[in-house]
């Protein structure tokens, strides 16, 4: 399995979930099952991350 | 097995930036599965998903359900409906129970449930990395 990345900007994702690809952001949005299938429909076969960017005003507690 | 994460570093509010310590888990119900970078969160009871995600790995609500309404700190609380699902975490692979929340209103959480007991995890903020050590089974 990939290496988990740290220094990748996202801050152009708040709020949304990112599919990642090694290090490129492939699809995104507010779905998560649309953007896994978004992914995988054009990287079949590679390994598919999911994340999901907080808010800036979010907490986790 | 020992299996290491990094912290990431995230723009907050209440301060300009936070660490928060993520892992790399795999999380498989029947042939769907979902590679996600989860917040680890030894202060949750339990795994939290989103509802997209919770669909996304094929979970249904049933007819009738008994959905679970839970709090956090905060006093607020959301709907939710607890699966048992395959989780894997470098190569140690164990049934977890998950909170599967019905709104997406939540971040993807590691919690504690089923999952702190198959490890000992280190958390070493000032280095910024995370250790999970796997417990043999026979411990």
């Amino acid at each position: 399995m990939q290496r988990l990345k740290v220094n990748m900007d996202f801050s152009k994702y708040k709020g949304k979930y990112v599919a990642l690809v090694g290090d490129k952001i492939v699809a995104s949005g507010k779905n998560a099952e649309k953007v896994l299938d978004e992914a995988r429909s054009k990287y079949g076969g590679k390994e598919v991350v999911l994340r999901k960017i907080p808010e800036q005003e979010t907490l986790i507690l | 097995m020992k299996i290491e994460f990094p912290y990431v570093k995230e723009k907050a509010n209440v301060v300009p930036f936070i660490l928060r310590p993520l892992a790399r888990v795999v999380i498989r119900n029947k042939e769907r599965e979902i590679i996600q970078d989860m917040y680890i969160d030894s202060g949750a009871d339990i795994t939290l998903l989103p509802f997209s995600v919770g669909t996304a790995l094929g979970f249904e609500i049933k007819k009738g359900e008994d959905i679970k309404r839970v709090g956090g700190v905060g006093g607020s609380k959301i709907s939710v409906a607890v699966r048992t699902a395959r989780m894997r975490i470098g190569e140690k692979e164990f049934d977890c129970r998950i909170a599967w929340c019905l709104s997406e209103d939540v971040p993807l959480i590691l919690g504690r449930l089923d999952v702190f007991r198959e490890f000992e995890i280190l958390f070493k903020e000032k280095e910024e990395r995370i250790v999970f050590m796997a417990i043999p089974v026979n411990n």
